[in-house]
């Protein structure tokens, strides 16, 4: 809908000559003032995650600025305090807190010589997550659904993140190093982790979800994530950890209005765009600040998928470029180490029984250490447990 | 050449005899000596005479011999009527017999006026203007006399409605009622009269009233082949009249506007005036004194128009061709009208022309118009018939194919047609016929279509001297379907539609002089269809949906008065009494108390039968206006009224929208309300320069706001996405103008506010944290220059500059991460501005040879609108770009645009 009321303004604008130009408003608000929080008390198992963020001006390529020295605790009403760890990126971690859901919560954090709470919320028992399923579509996609209920008929608004992790391995080993001039082999260790990685991706969306307007409190099939079954992430094994938690009606009007506000721009026809009314507020200062928290349990589900299951593809891992036999008498040697790795080494003419290594054959560095795409991050603990061995 | 001319009657009277011996001395000694020694009474221009000596020689000699030996050899003329009075004139012969017979017996008067030539008129305008009128029977003994009697259109035969009477040199003046009456009370004695119309040729009578008595009035059309066109309003309406915050504008005027593509747009005209404000010159509907959109009535020829806009904004759809004139009532709202809050704007058609067949046409860039009228049985009944269409889709054709717009369609047309019988000289019913077609598609695959539907009638009637009454039945239709069949598996088409019947019975009673008594009673009777959603195909997997439609009557009756209380002050006192009802069948949802209404507050339904009554509101409202006229050319008036509006437009965008649909008040949404106080004073200046100054404070209330991302179309309980909100609108609006001249004109600048607050304790979420914020259409600076330069008789040029403070918008301030997303942050409502508007457009205007015996009368008008191609924003939208999200202005008329129009009258 969306779409079309931007064709039809600009048809209209086409119609007429129009024409567009620039448009910059001063700002009024010291725009990496505004504090951005995310996340939730949670009182059931597990522990709270706080994730603190300053909003950037328009017109700078949007990244993700975090506040990295705030001080944030969670209070109840009773006087209690519990201190967050900072962690690395802007995120904040309690321990396991257990918190008991017969108090009220809230979230206070210390930032810039502000402070900042939220509104006491009373806790909401989040109710399980029934099942997560997938299924393949006649096209080709592998479509991950997720069902759940309230057999009290009192939850209504529900909000899901997931993280999902998946195994790759490179085309290449790169089995030697040349560091300083001088090759070695590497060890299997090292081979191992710049081989196999296991990247880690959360979701990048607002899933939520409300069965406010059915007859019964339950959610049937929300569909969570959707690739092709060619995708890489089906090349080996795949694990999605889902988090479910309840939601207010007054979180789950804040984050609609947030992401109704993303998707129309103010177009001809388009609607106002709403202003984010959060229960954070500034008890210093009139400061702007964006952000909802509530105290909820959340509810946990893993799913995984490998290879198998859907087999009748074949993921072979590429390398779109070559391989290149660089010597080490190139004077450009050195200078194809930094975008490559050395995969075997070249020998020259025998010497005394022994051929000296005279050059290497090159790799792409993306083609033979993952990590350089995915990341560091370690292989999950489920990994073993799930089945009782390594996958191949 | 002398000649003297006696009344029968008088010649069988004895003539007294007088004796008058002067010498080389000035008239007024003759006129001493005369008046001295008889009855006689002596009327006389003294600029006639002036510098003129006589010399007369009269023992015992009746009146004529004296006059006839002193105006021996001179062009000096007299006449005696049968009441001893004299008339002295110079150049012209008069007849006292011939005056009463115009003044008293209608069917003679109605001979005169069978002239059909426009030289014959004009001689017999220029002749009555030079007449002595004698009013009534003489030695009634009276201190005072009423004066009554009929202006209408010499051409036509039409009444002109809104006439300016004013007496010479006092504060007294009247206008003329909707059948041309008027009435004056007068001291007895000598009055010179002034009747003034837009588009008429202003004219004068000159009276001596003895008694209560008529004098009716033909006025001369206006028009380039008789005299200059002057850009004109009611001229001395500002500053006589009672009414205030009216602005009315002639079709003459109006042509002589720059508008974007030469067509003369009555709706566009009117923004020129202050207090009237548009969100952007693409867009429809207009705001008067902070008032949204949805709270004008719009009625022409009686008929309520719903969206009076083609083509999202770009004309109005009024055929300029068949509109007499327009008048905007935005303060003191005559309490026979009802039901809107800001404002009533009544576009009157002309009627068609009872002596002869004519014709008009234009054409233009974009669009063309004819118009055509006449008599079907001469001076009894008149057809007037127009007819507008456009053109624009050859430009779809002609844009380059790469830019994607090539096959789009856009089309509209209006027609409209008026049929006027006069039973008799007291009697005219009217039957009036109105429709618009727009439809458009502009390349999308979706068709968007409304349209207007109207019929009206009406009888007006003058039981006698004193009541005089019209009734008007009207049906009003206005629909929009929006469709889309390019995929048969989603063709779907939405429509709504708003039917009413109306009836309205309005008298007028004059009830003394000082008292004319308007009452009535008005009623509407409203079927909203809130919208169907229907598969279009058989493949299609549109579920199809209706909402369930709504019935209501609005009815309302009303008293007002208007009492001349002194020459000096006048007041007038309206209560209007409305009453709405909600009317079955229908299903009402009721919430439970005090928290937010959502579909999970529900806590129960009701169904309701067939007209049984749901829910009724009711109050009064209130119309009161003063005016004191503290010297002839300076006066001040005062209004307080109130206002009660029972439907209301959804629309959560800021123009009219094709998606936007009405809606009645029903049990969860209650009617809106406003008061607004104003003060204004107007004045004369340096002789030809008219200038007025009014403020006002409007309280609005209930007035409707959405909740963040309110759906509103196919909603079924469409009071859980709005809220209300209340209203503080305040101005200052001043003008100056010069109507009449080589040069003529005017300048108006308005200053104005209009905040809204989030005052609904329900609402469940607040607009700025519940604090004031402006509204969409809050433009505080607003300054208007329109200037006609007249050459020659047939050469002038035009002027039109306007400026005012760019409009709120809400815009996005920044970025953000959430959900592991970007997301962007918005300002508060309204919380920034797009850059100013200003435009200039320059016309001119060609007329071709007006000789009169020529059957075809043509004209051009050139001109550039936005001359100075300035690129004034109509929004601002923002795109993300590479992550980055870019904001931009967009201008829909940035450039030049030339145009030229050609007319021709036959």
């Amino acid at each position: 809908m969306a779409m079309k009321r931007i064709i039809l303004f600009l048809g209209i604008a086409a119609l007429f000559g129009a024409c567009r130009e620039r448009f910059e408003a001063e700002q009024a608000y010291k725009l990496n003032n505004i504090l951005v929080v995310e996340g939730f008390i949670n009182v059931g198992d597990g522990i709270t995650r706080i994730k603190l963020s300053r909003v950037t001006p328009l017109n700078t390529a949007s990244t993700f600025v975090a506040e990295t020295n705030a001080v944030v605790t969670i209070e109840d009403d009773d006087g209690s305090i519990f201190p967050l760890q900072n962690k690395t990126n802007g995120v904040y971690e309690s321990g396991e807190l257990n918190l008991g859901t017969d108090k009220h919560y809230r979230l206070r954090v210390e930032a810039d010589e502000q402070v900042f709470v939220s509104e006491y919320t009373e806790p909401v028992i989040t109710p399980r997550i029934d099942n997560v399923n997938w299924t393949r579509t006649e096209d080709n996609n592998l479509n991950i659904t997720l069902s759940t209920h309230d057999p009290a008929n009192e939850t209504f608004y529900y909000k899901w993140e997931y993280e999902e992790v998946w195994e790759t391995r490179t085309a290449y080993r790169s089995s030697w190093a040349y560091e300083n001039g001088v090759a070695r082999i590497r060890t299997s260790d090292e081979i191992k982790a710049m081989s196999t990685c296991w990247p880690r991706r959360r979701n990048s969306d607002l899933l939520m979800a409300t069965s406010s307007a059915l007859a019964t409190d339950a959610i049937t099939d929300f569909p969570l994530r959707t690739f092709p079954v060619t995708d890489v992430r089906l090349g080996f094994r795949y694990a999605l950890t889902v988090t479910q938690r309840a939601l207010t009606a007054d979180e789950y009007e804040f984050l609609q209005v947030m992401k109704r506000n993303t998707n129309d721009l103010g177009g001809f026809f388009d609607s106002q765009p709403s202003q984010l009314i959060g229960n954070i507020r500034c008890e210093t200062s009139n400061a702007p600040v964006v952000g909802f928290i509530g105290s909820y349990s959340s509810q946990v589900k893993l799913l995984i998928i490998k290879h198998s299951q859907v087999s009748d593809f074949d993921y072979t891992p590429q390398c779109p470029l070559g391989i290149l036999n660089a010597f080490f008498e190139d004077p450009q040697f050195t200078l194809y180490l930094e975008n490559a790795l050395p995969t075997i080494p070249i020998y020259g003419p025998f010497v005394d029984d022994a051929a000296p290594i005279v050059g290497f054959e090159l790799v792409p560095n993306t083609c033979a250490d993952c990590r350089i795409t995915s990341g560091t991050a370690p292989k999950p603990d489920f990994w073993v447990a799930e089945d009782g061995g390594e996958v191949e | 050449m002398t000649a003297g001319c006696f009344s029968p009657t008088l010649g069988q009277q004895e003539q007294p005899l007088l004796t008058v011996n002067l010498s080389q001395a000035p008239l007024k000694d003759l006129v001493q000596s005369v008046e001295s020694q008889s009855k006689y009474r002596l009327y006389f221009r003294e600029s006639d005479f002036e510098n003129v000596l006589f010399t007369v020689a009269a023992d015992r000699k009746p009146l004529s011999f004296i006059l006839d030996e002193a105006f021996k050899n001179t062009s000096f003329h007299y006449a005696i009527d049968p009441e001893l009075n004299v008339f002295l004139t110079k150049d012209v012969v008069i007849t006292t017999q011939l005056l009463s017979d115009i003044i008293d017996d209608p069917n003679k008067a109605n001979d005169r006026t069978k002239l059909s030539d426009d030289e014959e008129n004009n001689r017999i305008a220029a002749l009555n203007e030079r007449r002595v009128f004698t009013i009534g029977a003489k030695n009634s003994g009276k201190q005072r006399a009423t004066l009554s009697g009929t202006v209408k259109s010499v051409n036509t035969g039409e009444p002109i409605v809104g006439a300016g009477v004013t007496v010479l040199n006092s504060t007294v003046g009247t206008a003329t009622d909707e059948t041309g009456k008027y009435t004056l009370d007068l001291p007895v004695g000598r009055h010179q009269l002034i009747i003034r119309s837009i588009g008429m040729k202003p004219t004068q009578r000159t009276v001596i009233l003895q008694s209560d008595g008529k004098l009716n009035v033909e006025m001369v059309t206006e028009s380039a082949n008789l005299k200059e066109v002057v850009v004109t309003s009611d001229r001395e309406s500002h500053v006589k009249g009672i009414q205030m915050g009216v602005e009315k504008l002639d079709i003459q005027t109006i042509k002589y506007i720059p508008s974007s593509f030469g067509e003369a747009d009555v709706l566009k005209a009117m923004l020129t005036v202050p207090g009237v404000k548009t969100v952007g010159e693409a867009s429809s509907g207009f705001n008067v004194r902070g008032g949204a959109t949805d709270q004008n009535l719009i009625l022409f020829n009686n008929s309520t128009i719903y969206n009076p806009f083609h083509f999202f904004g770009f004309f109005s759809s009024f055929n300029s061709e068949s509109i007499k004139s327009v008048e905007l009532f935005k303060s003191a709202i005559p309490a026979s009208y009802g039901g809107r809050l800001s404002s009533v704007l009544k576009v009157d058609g002309r009627q068609g022309d009872m002596k002869k067949v004519k014709g008009s046409a234009g054409i233009g860039v974009l669009t063309s118009r004819l118009n055509l009228e006449g008599p079907i049985w001469k001076d009894k009944i008149s057809f007037l018939a127009g007819a507008r269409t456009t053109y624009s889709n050859w430009i779809f054709g002609v844009v380059p194919e790469r830019s994607g717009f090539r096959g789009s369609k856009a089309s509209f047309f209006d027609a409209n047609a008026t049929l006027t019988a006069k039973l008799n000289e007291k009697s005219t019913i009217m039957v009036n016929g109105y429709m618009s077609n727009d439809e458009s598609n502009l390349n999308t695959d979706t068709t968007y279509a409304y349209q207007n539907r109207n019929v009206s009638a009406s009888w007006t009637n003058e039981f006698s001297d004193k009541l005089y009454a019209e009734f008007i039945t009207a049906f009003d239709h206005y629909e929009y379907g929006n469709k889309s069949t390019s995929d048969p598996q989603y063709a779907y088409e939405l429509k709504f539609g708003i039917n009413q019947t109306k009836l309205n019975a309005n008298f007028t009673y004059e009830l003394t002089p000082a008292h004319t008594l308007q009452f009535g009673v008005n009623s509407i009777y409203y079927s909203i269809n809130r919208g169907t959603y229907n598969a279009l195909s058989s493949q299609s997997v549109i579920r199809p949906d209706r909402v369930e439609p709504e019935h209501g009557l609005e009815s309302a009756i009303f008293l007002e008065d208007e009492f001349q209380i002194t020459q000096k002050l006048s007041v007038s006192g309206g209560l209007r009494y409305s009453l709405f009802n909600y009317l079955g069948a229908h299903t009402v949802n009721s919430y439970a108390p005090g928290v937010p209404r959502t579909e999970e507050t529900i806590v129960g339904t009701a169904d309701y039968g067939k007209n049984e009554v749901i829910k009724t509101y009711s109050g009064p409202e209130v119309r009161l206006s003063a005016r004191y006229a503290i010297t002839d050319n300076f006066s001040v008036k005062a209004s307080y009224n109130t206002l009660r509006q029972y439907i209301h437009m959804l629309s959560n965008t800021v123009a009219i929208s094709p998606t936007d649909t009405w809606k009645l008040s029903d049990p969860n949404i209650k009617p809106q309300f406003s008061q607004q106080y104003s003060l204004g004073v107007y004045g004369k200046v340096f002789k030809n320069f008219e200038t007025s100054l009014e403020v006002y404070k409007k309280d609005i209330k209930n007035y409707l706001d959405y909740k963040s991302g309110a759906v509103l179309i196919m909603n079924h309980h469409v009071e859980t996405e709005v809220m209300t909100t209340k209203g503080n609108a305040y101005g200052a609006e001043f003008m100056i103008k010069k109507p009449t001249g080589k040069l003529n004109g005017w300048i108006s600048y308005t200053y104005s506010r209009i905040l809204l607050k989030m005052d609904d304790p329900i609402a469940g979420e607040s607009i700025n944290r519940g604090k004031y914020y402006p509204a969409s259409y809050d433009k505080p600076h607003d300054f208007n220059l329109t200037l006609n330069q007249k050459i020659t008789r047939r050469l002038s040029f035009s002027l039109n500059t306007s400026y005012s403070t760019g409009r709120p918008v809400t815009i996005p301030i920044g970025v953000f991460y959430y959900g592991g997303a970007p997301k962007t942050l918005y300002s508060d409502r309204n919380g920034y501005r797009i850059p100013d508007y200003f435009r200039m457009d320059f016309a001119v205007n060609v007329e071709g040879s007006h000789k009169l015996k020529q059957w075809i009368h043509t004209s051009w008008t050139f001109g550039l609108y936005n001359m100075t191609a300035r690129k004034n924003p109509y929004s601002v939208y923002y795109t993300s770009e590479k992550g980055v999200i870019n904001g931009y202005k967009l201008s829909i008329l940035g450039t030049v645009i030339p145009y030229v129009n050609f007319n021709f009258k036959f």
